[in-house]
């Protein structure tokens, strides 16, 4: 296989899952706002995109209807949905003589699509259910990779695109409590507090996961626990890396990045909330595994990809 | 007052023309090939088809059968405007073009092994030395040179066009990159989803063994002596206007799509691609790139798109590139005029398909007669094509020939000349209903040794979607349609 079709497919996959969870992101924050003295205030979402000092070139004020804007439709916003689904599908495009006739059509399907939308027409239509499209449409192509591509080498490209940048941005958003400062003159923190993890929850579709393996009302340390540590959440850090270390043990033994990823693996199999807390913040601890993650997509890309 | 043809059917009801058309000739009875079509489209009503048509525009929009039109905003794509309405050739009609495009092939093949190697049709005096030595189309490059199983010209887009019902004239041969080959395949696709009960009533030739044909072609082609040849297509990239076409045909061969960054040539001297186990060697690369891009050790510098070493990889038989280098010299639109002598020459045969009458304007007794009677006439550059830098002559205004006399005065062996030919018509969906449009016809033929052509029964056929029009160009309001060559 091609190493720039390697790479081609590794962005498809990253790409379009970075369009979902941007969605799912926004689709948070859209939620929050509508809580009396709730709204977390938009920047915490640039600042999880890392796209906070490219809003500011072009704008001086944060209001929800520039960081739709932005977030959604600016192609000069890499992380935008407009941004990721273009760039998923272009390279799905240059790959399509060797994946399945489905998976072009469909992300082609969605970027027309897209292409009709605009600020006004989702404001009349409305932003949930834009966001829903978004899910839909990217869960499709995912499922198509599932279902369709044959388990070869462009496969596990594919997979470790979706769990690279999932866990990735479970981390970020995981993060995004310490962003947000509450109003000092905040009603009830309590209750806000609650209301706000259970966005994050729902954000990651873990609503349903959570209850279901703690069986009890949303306790923010538990949340925090689940989406790093569990083995079970498909959207946890943890199990992120055991499809990526699947992946990087089908395509070569004894890579520098499967080295690398099998121990983070090992320690996010093995760790423990408490454990994480006794030497550092839960916002270092997020900070590193971010980076650690960028490193090592740029080793899988020497190890494969030159 | 309605004149009923043999078959039943109305056609003057159809509508009238005063050139020839392909349903229903001159006299307006319908011809036999389109006798059961006739039949179908009286009994359909015009909202149908442009339903259809809708349904292939969404069809090809989201299958993203898309080219891109030089000179526009970077990553536009755009349709081919497709016509719902088939372009259907008998088999007899298809039994004369196929040994025509056969015969026309081996020739032009012959010729470049000849022109490379001991030039015996310049010796001969059957084509002017200089014609061939001073073109820019001529590459010293490859002289000397006979490619693996001495084919030169793999993959071949003969353009034909027709005046009347006996009357098929070759307009222009492309032995380089032709294209278009997947609008071949895909149209077919297309119509066989919109109109699955015709496929039922005609016995229409299944084109869609193309791809194996190639790869089969591609196989023969390899340096001698490898076994199980490793195939790729090479295409300029994503942005390139034929892309699609360049994935398509990867794609249903099962061989990788390379771009120019993906190949090397090693230090001994062969070529190899890039993977994620390591180098790969190459044996046959179908090159969808020009000469002028192909090596930037060789020809252009400041080409990105190639691959620096190919031409010393090649020269050395450790890659066959496909077409050969240096076919320009064939398909030039100024050798054009000698093809008929060359099939001659090297064959001992009567062509089967004429040439269009031309006239060569660095001869000066054609370049008076030229410049006498450019109002009735259609000037192209020797080295020009896609419709580009072209002049037809009834349809030009008084300041545009004047010009373009100008311009012949200054280098006349820059053009050639051909009389206005009035193309036949094919039925075609417009706005207002049904009706004719001007049409060619691109058959493309597979060389996998110098007797063996293969071509698919099918072809690429052109429209001119204006009324009137006489350019089929998709860069210029060209559309498709499929074509269908029917059975015995």
């Amino acid at each position: 296989m091609l190493s720039r079709t390697a790479d081609n497919i590794y962005w498809m996959a990253r790409m379009i899952e970075r369009a979902q969870d941007t969605a799912r992101l926004l689709e948070a924050a859209y939620r929050m706002e509508q809580l009396p003295g709730g709204g977390a205030g938009w920047d915490p979402i640039l600042t999880i995109s890392g796209q906070i000092d490219g809003y500011k070139v072009k704008y001086d004020d944060l209001t929800s209807k520039d960081v739709l804007n932005f977030m959604i439709f600016d192609l000069d916003n890499p992380s935008s949905i407009f941004s990721c689904i273009r760039a998923g599908r272009e390279n799905t495009r240059s790959e399509r003589s060797i994946l399945p006739e489905d998976m072009f059509e469909s992300i082609n399907t969605t970027w027309i699509e897209m292409q009709g939308l605009f600020y006004d027409s989702l404001e009349r239509s409305g932003f949930r259910e834009f966001f829903e499209w978004v899910k839909d449409r990217t869960e499709l192509f995912r499922g198509q990779t599932v279902s369709l591509m044959v388990y070869d080498d462009a496969f596990q490209f594919a997979r470790m695109g979706t769990y690279i940048e999932r866990a990735d941005f479970t981390a970020r958003l995981l993060d995004v409590k310490y962003h947000i400062l509450l109003p000092p003159n905040a009603v009830d923190k309590g209750l806000i507090d609650y209301y706000q993890w259970g966005e994050l929850l729902r954000s990651v579709g873990g609503w349903q996961a959570y209850r279901s393996i703690y069986k009890e009302a949303p306790v923010p340390s538990k949340i925090a626990e689940m989406l790093i540590f569990s083995p079970v959440f498909p959207r946890a850090m943890n199990s992120a890396y055991g499809e990526i270390v699947t992946s990087l043990s089908a395509l070569r033994p004894n890579t520098l990045s499967l080295k690398l990823a099998s121990q983070e693996h090992a320690f996010l199999r093995t760790g423990t909330l408490a454990g994480v807390l006794k030497s550092r913040s839960l916002h270092d601890f997020l900070t590193d595994f971010v980076g650690f993650t960028a490193n090592l997509s740029d080793q899988i890309r020497s190890d494969f990809m030159r | 007052m309605s004149e009923k043809s043999g078959n039943g059917v109305e056609a003057e009801s159809f509508y009238t023309t005063n050139t020839y058309d392909e349903m229903i000739g001159r006299n307006g009875a319908l011809s036999k090939a389109y006798a059961l079509y006739g039949k179908w489209l009286k009994s359909r009503s015009p909202e149908i088809l442009k339903q259809r048509n809708t349904q292939a525009d969404l069809l090809f929009r989201r299958m993203g059968i898309t080219f891109a039109v030089y000179g526009e905003q970077t990553g536009v794509e755009r349709l081919i405007p497709f016509d719902p309405i088939p372009r259907i050739i008998s088999s007899s009609e298809w039994e004369k073009l196929n040994a025509g495009i056969c015969q026309r092939v081996k020739a032009l093949n012959s010729f470049l092994e000849d022109v490379y190697g001991q030039r015996d049709i310049l010796k001969a005096g059957v084509v002017p030395q200089d014609l061939i030595l001073q073109n820019s189309e001529y590459k010293r490059e490859v002289e000397g040179f006979t490619p693996p199983n001495k084919v030169h010209t793999h993959i071949s887009g003969i353009d034909i066009v027709r005046t009347g019902e006996n009357d098929f004239f070759v307009l222009e041969d492309n032995m380089r990159c032709p294209s278009g080959v997947s609008y071949m395949l895909e149209n077919r696709e297309v119509m066989m989803r919109l109109f699955p009960d015709l496929f039922k009533e005609y016995s229409v030739r299944p084109v869609n063994h193309y791809p194996q044909e190639l790869k089969k072609t591609l196989a023969a082609s390899a340096p001698e002596g490898v076994e199980n040849p490793r195939a790729v297509v090479f295409t300029p990239g994503v942005y390139n206007s034929a892309y699609f076409e360049h994935a398509f045909l990867a794609s249903e061969m099962g061989v990788d799509l390379v771009t120019g960054q993906d190949l090397f040539v090693d230090s001994d001297d062969c070529v190899y691609m890039r993977t994620i186990e390591g180098p790969a060697k190459v044996d046959v690369i179908y090159r969808r790139i020009d000469d002028a891009f192909l090596d930037p050790e060789v020809f252009r510098k400041d080409s990105l798109l190639g691959c620096a070493g190919l031409y010393r990889a090649a020269m050395k038989k450790n890659v066959t590139l496909v077409n050969a280098i240096g076919n320009g010299v064939g398909d030039d639109k100024s050798v054009y005029p000698y093809v008929p002598q060359m099939i001659e020459f090297y064959l001992g045969e009567k062509p089967i398909l004429s040439n269009v009458p031309t006239y060569t304007l660095a001869k000066s007794d054609d370049c008076k007669y030229v410049l006498e009677h450019i109002g009735e006439l259609v000037i192209k550059e020797t080295h020009g094509s896609g419709g580009y830098g072209m002049l037809i002559g009834p349809k030009a205004t008084k300041a545009e020939l004047e010009t373009f006399k100008e311009k012949i005065k200054e280098h006349p062996d820059h053009y050639i000349a051909q009389p206005t030919l009035s193309l036949s018509s094919c039925p075609t969906l417009q706005a207002e209903g049904v009706a004719p449009r001007h049409v060619d016809l691109r058959p493309y033929a597979l060389m996998q040794s110098p007797d063996k052509v293969v071509v698919v029964p099918g072809a690429l056929t052109r429209v001119a979607l204006r009324e009137g029009s006489l350019v089929v160009n998709s860069s210029q309001g060209g559309g498709t349609k499929d074509t269908w060559v029917l059975g015995a």
